[in-house]
């Protein structure tokens, strides 16, 4: 089983990227989770067509307690298992925590156990770093982080210190840097940006992904554009990247499914 | 709000088996508590505490060590209010630790955190490692976190999986057994005992019992462990995981039947030459004799008893008591049965959750009932003669039924002073 | 090394302060936090929860609310539990979970109080603050509540004074409390009311009458400064205790020697004495000592916040335990007096132990020789010299 977590600054498009990778990785014969870890408990929406997947947090503080993953999974494109942390309204309340709940939850329930997955992908929100936000990167959790980013001053600033965290964490033998992405927003000298981040950061880049307009003509049918068409471009594009994070971010390459990576 | 039992399975539904409503405010007088994780945790032999706490969290603690005389090993590091933004209690730790583990010849230490470090996701769990690496010794992490409460990961759950932690390597001892789930051993008069020796076991082992860390280590070698208290039930299927070690279900209970049970489980694990039916029928006999003393006679069960609320109602029932209340705080599991039973008997049987914010005002206009059981009932009731079922008492089998039979019959009219019996009783909530 | 308790157990926190300023009042006390919180107060810091209506309640917070916010849930809860009639106020507590959620607490008093005659407001406190600190804002939380003051409060004619501060968490019982009201009353000095202990909210609100107010615990100093400028109000700081009482009287009645009595004997040379406790307890168990015997080089150090105004030479606040083993070392004085508690911190140095509720909670509650009033008797701290 890989685990991965992805994070970004708010609006990078981290569930974007993330659920069509997921898809990708589902649609070569992987049994693949998704969990959203953004209060905004929107990560998921394009793997389940839409249909909204109650957050663990709201199921929590309406009934109190839960005994079973079937009231908080959801069941989405190539039966990739969906799950949203949620969190509070903003303002108040600690959404960091909420992961740290939402995760202890899957736990007792046994959520690794039961759906055996081949890839659990965390779609991490990244501009806070306190410990709740961390928690996807600690023991027993993600052991691979993807940070998505473009040129964008703010969303470099987010990556790095995203990259410091991971780093800190680091000396305890947790998670490791997979790779970036880069996402584009077609930023002057964008590639140069990255080129040098992944470089200070002492990572690779996983992938370039270009602005593309089927990206939302499929997010408005809640779909991925893997779903929606895989003979796109972009669709292509982001196989590709999906095929270099199941050979374990080395170049290249799509394994083969069922194979153990 | 107080509920009749016929009413219970809807509110049951409503809130997961709990009875405290998460819509009322909790009244919490000293009387409402129970051991802590203080006093549990410390039970492991030759263990440092350290409890990384706001000044707040520590007190009821602390003090109750003192009163208990086990506050040497106890000891509290303050986290000041930069370190919930910095973290930096962290750092802090580590160096309170070292100091502890050098001044001390500690075996272990258990490192205690509070709700605001479940808040704040720190990061212990590698603290720990590497601590454990740099200094040689184990550390169980420990949550004292009641906004966990009546979750799964409750504090009183989650205290015996901190104990249990210290466990590693499994050896093999085929006649020992462990006690699991109470908080003190099963007293040493129960038939228990007798029974698990005529099928050769004659070790029967229960933290609380152990007077050294490595005694208290070899519960890893025993055959299995056998789970008294629901509260034990998350550290059993734990150590069955992480160490091999099995468990059988045994509940502590007042039901003749439910003992039978219990003793019919344990009877998988070998031949035992014992015969309960001759101390079965004689606590059956027991029981008959006392009625005259029971029948029509009005009692309230408190929660502050060392039993399961609807386990020992449908005892106190059918013992002839009219039951006029019961304080509770959940309706277990294992004590689902016995509360269908007592409901199709008693559906007018008002059960009061034991938090509840309307007890603040039941002090003022205290009913007379003639049998209290549980030190809250003196404090909620005027009840003429107090039975008082202790934490430090873990009654067991039908030597349980016929020591709490006992203590019926012997019962005083109760005249002290409340106080005095709930400070004594030194409870932490 | 810092904040790390070994031989004491953690002292009181903000909240009880609080919450022992405003426990006989008769209002709603609600500390939002988990129910671990208010069993600190309830079952080791309020001696008077069984001799008293106790209406203090926990919120309950549980972790999803935490997570979510929990201000409409605290609202809600308070709205349908309270079931008392005639309630004085309603005052809301903070814990180190509200802290860390940063519960809005404001918000919650302002909608509360929509359609309520009473006051209801928010004391903050954290749980990670020590008793004092909370106390100083509860007197002064209590002192601004400008509308508990009835406008026909005139000054009496009287000599009357208010006694502030004398909260269990200093003065632990009621016997200590009034031996104060009593050494005060058999000198003429008419009490109009005590704010912390032996007290009602009418009381209270006849603050006003009293001439002045006499100041029992530096941490009512806060509030009685609110008092002496926004109502006129004078205070003066001790307590009367053997023949100090005496001398704090005259202050009262004006025919003192225009410096405050708690200040007025300088410690002298000779044997060295060291008393740990509530600073205006312990300067003004000073200048008693001194009245018998003013050779004696007293000084008062504490664990606790202390008045800087009202220090003398040799007065000090000390930060961690090993300070005081460190400090009785060093400066080898001849007796220390203090909370029993302390005992374990000062090795072979002679003690006589008076307990502070806020350091040894029920430990010692029920210990009641006066240390207050005329009847402290110093003979038992004399003999050990
Ligand atoms: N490569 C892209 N091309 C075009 N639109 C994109 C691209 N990546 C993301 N978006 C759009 O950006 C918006 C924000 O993306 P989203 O995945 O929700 O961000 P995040 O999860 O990081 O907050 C979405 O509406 C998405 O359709
Ligand atoms: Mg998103």
């Amino acid at each position: 089983m890989r685990k991965i977590a992805v994070y970004g600054k708010g609006g990078i498009g981290k569930s974007t990227l993330t659920s069509s990778l997921a898809a990708a990785v589902a649609s070569m014969g992987y049994k693949v989770v998704q969990i959203g870890c953004d209060p905004k408990a929107d990560s998921t929406l394009n793997l389940t067509g839409g249909k909204e997947t109650v957050p663990v947090i709201e199921y929590l503080r309406q009934h109190g307690g839960c005994d079973s993953l079937d009231e908080i999974v959801t069941w989405g494109y190539k039966n990739i298992a969906c799950f949203e942390a949620g969190g509070p309204t903003p303002g108040t309340g600690c959404a960091g925590r909420g992961i740290v709940t939402t995760f202890e939850l899957l736990d007792d329930l046994e959520m690794f156990e039961t759906y055996d997955p081949d890839f659990v992908f965390y779609d991490v929100l990244g501009d806070v770093v306190c410990g709740g936000f961390a928690m996807p990167i600690r023991k027993g959790y993600a052991e691979e982080v993807i940070i998505v980013t473009s040129g964008e001053k703010m969303a470099l600033f987010a990556a790095s210190n995203i990259r410091m965290a991971v780093e800190n964490y680091q000396q305890r033998n947790y998670a490791k840097m997979l790779g970036v992405i880069l996402n584009k927003r077609n930023v002057e000298n964008e590639e140069e940006l990255i080129n040098d981040f992944v470089q200070r950061a002492d990572t690779e880049l996983l992938g370039v992904v270009p602005r593309d307009k089927n990206i939302q003509i499929y997010e408005d049918r809640c779909q991925t554009v893997i779903e929606g068409d895989p003979d796109l471009e972009i669709s292509k594009k982001i196989m590709e990247i999906a095929g270099r994070i199941v050979a374990g971010g080395k170049a290249g390459g799509t394994a083969v499914p069922g194979e153990d990576t | 709000m107080q509920v009749l039992l016929e009413n219970l399975p809807q509110y049951l539904k409503e809130n997961k088996k709990r009875l405290n409503s998460k819509d009322a405010l909790h009244y919490c007088p000293p009387c409402g508590g129970g051991w802590g994780v203080v006093k549990t945790a410390v039970q492991v032999p030759e263990v440092q505490v350290l409890f990384v706490i706001p000044i707040g969290c520590g007190r009821h603690g602390a003090i109750a060590a003192m009163k208990d005389g086990t506050d040497s090993r106890i000891h509290y590091l303050l986290m000041e209010e930069v370190d919930l933004v910095s973290g930096d209690h962290l750092e802090k730790t580590e160096a309170a630790v070292r100091e502890l583990v050098e001044e001390t010849e500690a075996k272990g230490l258990i490192l205690f955190t509070t709700c605001i470090d479940d808040l704040l996701g720190s990061d212990f769990e590698g603290l720990i490692e590497k601590m454990e690496e740099e200094l040689q010794i184990p550390i169980s992490r420990g949550k004292m976190n009641p906004i966990l409460s009546e979750t799964p990961r409750a504090p009183d759950i989650m205290v015996h999986n901190t104990a249990y932690n210290f466990l590693r390597e499994r050896g093999q001892e085929e006649s020992a057994v462990n006690l699991v789930g109470c908080l003190s051993p099963v007293t040493s008069d129960s038939e228990l005992f007798d029974f698990l020796e005529s099928g050769g076991i004659r070790e029967v082992r229960h933290m609380g019992n152990c007077s050294n860390f490595d005694e208290f280590l070899s519960m890893a070698d025993s055959r299995v462990n056998l789970l008294i208290r629901a509260p034990g039930k998350r550290a059993c299927r734990d150590m069955e995981r992480a160490i091999g070690l099995p468990w059988i279900d045994l509940p502590a209970s007042f039901l003749p039947e439910k003992i039978d049970e219990g003793y019919k489980n344990l009877s998988l694990l070998g031949d035992f030459s014992y015969d309960t039916g001759a101390l079965k029928r004689e606590a059956e006999e027991a029981i008959r004799e006392i009625r005259p003393l029971t029948a029509g006679r009005t009692a309230v069960l408190g929660k502050t008893v060392n039993a399961d609320s609807f386990d020992l109602a449908l005892f106190l029932h059918r013992l002839g008591f009219q039951l006029k209340y019961v304080l509770a705080a959940a309706v277990k599991d294992h004590e689902q049965e016995a509360m269908e039973i007592l409901r199709t008997k008693r559906p007018d049987l008002p059960v009061i959750p034991h938090l509840d914010p309307a007890l603040a005002l039941r002090q003022e206009n205290s009913e007379e009932v003639d049998f209290g059981f549980g030190l809250d009932t003196a404090v909620y009731f005027r009840p003429r003669k107090l039975v008082l079922l202790p934490f430090e008492t873990s009654l067991f089998g039908y030597r349980g039924i016929l020591a709490l039979l006992e203590s019926i019959r012997s019962a005083e009219p109760f005249s002290g002073s409340v106080k005095d019996l709930v400070y004594n009783a030194n409870l932490v909530i | 090394m810092k904040g790390l308790l070994k031989k004491l157990p953690p002292f009181a926190p903000d909240y009880s302060g609080v919450s022992s300023l405003f426990y006989t009042l008769g209002g709603a006390i609600i500390i939002n936090g988990a129910d671990g919180c208010i069993g600190n107060v309830t079952g080791y810091d309020e001696p008077r929860f069984f001799d008293h209506d106790s209406y203090i309640f926990s919120s309950g917070l549980k972790e999803t609310h935490a997570i979510t916010g929990d201000e409409d849930v605290l609202r809600s809860k308070i709205e349908d539990s309270l079931e008392k009639e005639d309630l004085n106020f309603i005052v809301i507590l903070g814990t180190p979970t509200s802290a860390v959620i940063a519960s809005d607490h404001e918000s919650v008093t302002t909608l509360l109080s929509r359609g309520r005659e009473i006051p209801v407001f928010t004391v903050n406190t954290t749980g990670i603050d020590c008793y004092e600190k909370g106390l100083s804002r509860a007197f002064d939380a209590l002192a601004r509540k400008a509308d508990f003051y009835p406008p026909l409060s005139e000054p009496s004619e009287d000599l009357s004074v208010n006694i502030v501060g004398a909260t269990p968490l200093d003065f632990w019982g009621m016997e200590q409390a009034g031996e104060i009201r009593d050494s005060l009353e058999k000198r003429g000095i008419r009490v109009n009311g005590c704010w912390g202990m032996d007290n009602s909210w009418e009381s209270v609100r006849k603050s006003l009458q009293a001439q002045m107010n006499l100041i029992v615990a530096a941490s009512a100093l806060r509030g009685a400064r609110y008092m002496k400028k926004h109502h006129g109000i004078p205070f003066i700081c001790g307590v009367p205790l053997a023949r100090f009482a005496e001398a704090l009287t005259e202050e009262i009645r004006g025919k003192g020697s225009g410096q405050p009595a708690i200040m007025a004997l300088k410690p002298g040379r000779g044997q060295r004495l060291v008393l740990l406790g509530e600073q205006l307890w312990s300067c003004s168990l000073r200048q008693a000592l001194l009245l018998e015997n003013p050779d004696l080089d007293i000084r008062c150090i504490s664990f606790f916040k202390q008045e800087p105004s009202l220090k003398m030479e040799g007065d000090l606040v000390l930060q961690e335990e090993d300070d005081l083993t460190e400090y009785v070392n060093r400066e080898k004085p001849t007796l220390v007096i203090g909370d029993p508690l302390y005992r374990r911190l000062t090795c072979d140095t002679p003690f006589y132990g008076i307990p502070h509720l806020a350091v040894s909670s029920r430990l010692y509650w029920n210990h009641d020789t006066p240390y207050t009033g005329d009847a402290m008797d110093l003979n038992e701290i004399l003999k050990r010299l």
